[in-house]
């Protein structure tokens, strides 16, 4: 599985998709404090007509944090899906599937690898995030609650590694890097909806892990309510990363 | 001992039927030509072989154990080359051989040697550019080196040569003439030309089935005794007298002349040269006609499908 996973890490590496990822994750990390700073008074500036005087309020720290995770939920969440499904099914629609699975390769050690993989670089991704928003935040705001930010990025990444398990779900069930993807969003695009309903089993669906940053920053988190929603998280990525592992091991793979 | 052996294989799609029952064995050492037009059946069981698809009925033996489609563990004996290889484009020779050898397991000083031998062996040790560059032979005797790094036993060679120039060609079927004797070749092709020169045993496989499995030698013995070229200072009037000879079952026109097979030996010995005396014809030329592999692979498919 080691050597799946190198190869795979050196395709990141060689084919750019991993610059090209951490780049991205990087500028929208250091643009969320700028963004939060400015863009208040930039606009008002723009549109507040002759003669009116508006008052806005003095943006805060918090308001970087707000627009570094709505950024992170948005726009990166986005690249991760084109990227996920494309590293996930390149090798079968570029037909190298079969030479590959024709070396003594356990198939479970295959979808596990690229799983592992995927959760790699999204996390040194994040990483990167991480050091650039603290830094600019605090060159910015003058201040950093670099601990509760750092925790409260924990349910971000498991709610990109879910994505990532139904990315590596839909490619493993599809031939085709569109269907994969189109399953993919609507996947999305339905828990996105569910994240409205606040009450009952909804309150702990994935969704609810991308709310948890403010709670989590103003130590005002209900840890139970927390624990919960992360280990339906859990569940459900190991499920949906088991059932990969069931479909691919009896798949057929033609030629 | 039975290196690559298939019982009662089996694989439908829906009503198609892929391949119908196959038993093949496939002893060691042998270059076993598994021939066939496009369609019969070959890649499929090429597939069932190594597990990318499953049987619908029907075994698989290597090495006499029977293979479980979610068993990976007897590949590490088997080396695979496809009709047409694909490999990773930002890699070169040298880099994707480390990549296949690491799957296999081989590592340290073992890697570098065989990287280096096998590229040695198909010509390529000189290549320093990616992949993407190659020309279709050189990525075809990279994907041969490919198979090789592990030092396999068996060699499953599904078309290796059918999207290459002659001079590709013949690179590629000079590779397997050198590892003749050395490893149990599985070598599928429609290319009749290289099978005769490669192979030791044949099996012609037609909509899934075994047409003939046989050594070249005897295939050519059995299916090729009785055709003649004949030319004679009448063509038109002989071809109506052989047209109407009972023993006569094969007739056709050719641009040097006649081209007729005998079906009862007795009858053309004593009635041959009477029809042509009797009917004051000459002859100008009589030649046994030596039927290439091509015309017993034609001639038999056809057969075939006419019943």
């Amino acid at each position: 599985m080691i050597t799946l996973i190198k190869y795979d890490l050196n395709y990141l590496l060689k084919t750019k998709k991993f610059i090209i990822i951490s780049v991205v994750v990087g500028i929208f990390s250091l643009l969320s404090p700028i963004m939060a700073k400015y863009l208040p008074e930039l606009l008002n500036s723009l549109m507040t007509p002759e003669g009116i005087q508006i008052t806005i309020p003095e943006p805060t720290v918090m308001d970087a944090y707000r627009q570094y995770f709505s950024d992170m939920n948005e726009t990166i969440l986005f690249v991760i899906l084109f990227f996920a499904i494309s590293i996930f099914i390149s090798e079968k629609t570029k037909g190298m599937l079969p030479l590959i699975l024709s070396k003594p390769i356990s198939r479970r050690d295959y979808i596990i690898s690229k799983f592992i993989t995927l959760i790699i670089l999204i996390t040194i991704s994040q990483i990167i995030g991480i050091l650039g928003f603290s830094l600019y935040t605090y060159v910015l705001f003058d201040e950093i609650a670099f601990g509760s930010f750092l925790l409260s990025n924990i349910p971000q990444l498991l709610y990109f590694v879910f994505v990532i398990s139904i990315c590596l779900f839909f490619a493993t069930i599809h031939k085709s890097y569109l269907a994969a993807l189109l399953s993919s969003f609507g996947v999305y695009f339905v828990l996105a909806l569910l994240s409205v309903i606040t009450v009952g089993p909804f309150k702990y669906f994935p969704v609810s892990l991308t709310k948890l940053f403010s709670q989590i920053i103003l130590n005002v988190a209900d840890v139970k309510d927390i624990l919960i929603s992360l280990a339906v998280t859990l569940v459900m990525i190991i499920g949906l990363v088991y059932g990969s592992i069931k479909i691919f091991t009896n798949q057929e793979v033609t030629r | 001992m039975a290196v690559i052996r298939t019982e009662n294989l089996t694989k439908k799609y829906g009503n198609f039927l892929a391949v119908d029952n196959l038993n093949i064995t496939v002893e060691h050492g042998q270059v076993y030509g598994f021939i066939g037009k496009n369609g019969a059946g070959k890649t499929t069981t090429i597939n069932m072989i190594l597990s990318l698809l499953k049987p619908t009925s029907g075994k698989v033996f290597i090495n006499d154990e029977p293979i479980e489609f979610e068993d990976s563990t007897y590949k590490s004996k088997i080396g695979f080359v496809s009709d047409v290889p694909v490999f990773p484009n930002y890699m070169n020779a040298r880099e994707y051989l480390t990549y296949v050898g690491e799957l296999f397991g081989i590592k340290g000083t073992l890697l570098k040697e065989r990287v280096s031998d096998t590229l040695k062996f198909v010509e390529l040790e000189n290549s320093k550019k990616l992949v993407k560059g190659y020309s279709r032979g050189m990525k075809q005797r990279l994907a041969i080196a490919a198979s090789l790094i592990n030092d396999p036993e068996i060699l499953i060679m599904d078309e290796p040569t059918s999207a290459l120039d002659p001079i590709g060609r013949k690179k590629v079927i000079d590779i397997i003439d050198k590892l003749r004797g050395k490893k149990t070749i599985f070598y599928s092709t429609h290319i009749l030309n290289d099978v005769e020169r490669v192979c030791d045993l044949i099996c012609l496989i037609d909509e899934g089935n075994v047409i003939i499995q046989d050594s070249v030698e005897n295939i050519k013995k059995s299916y090729y005794l009785n055709r003649y070229l004949i030319d004679t200072s009448n063509n038109e009037v002989f071809y109506e007298l052989l047209d109407n000879s009972s023993w006569v079952k094969y007739l056709n026109k050719d641009k040097d002349g006649l081209i007729f097979e005998y079906s009862d030996e007795n009858d053309y010995q004593s009635k041959f040269l009477p029809l042509m005396l009797d009917n004051n014809i000459h002859l100008k030329q009589l030649m046994k006609l030596n039927m290439n592999l091509e015309d017993i692979f034609v001639k038999v498919v056809d057969h075939d499908n006419t019943n």
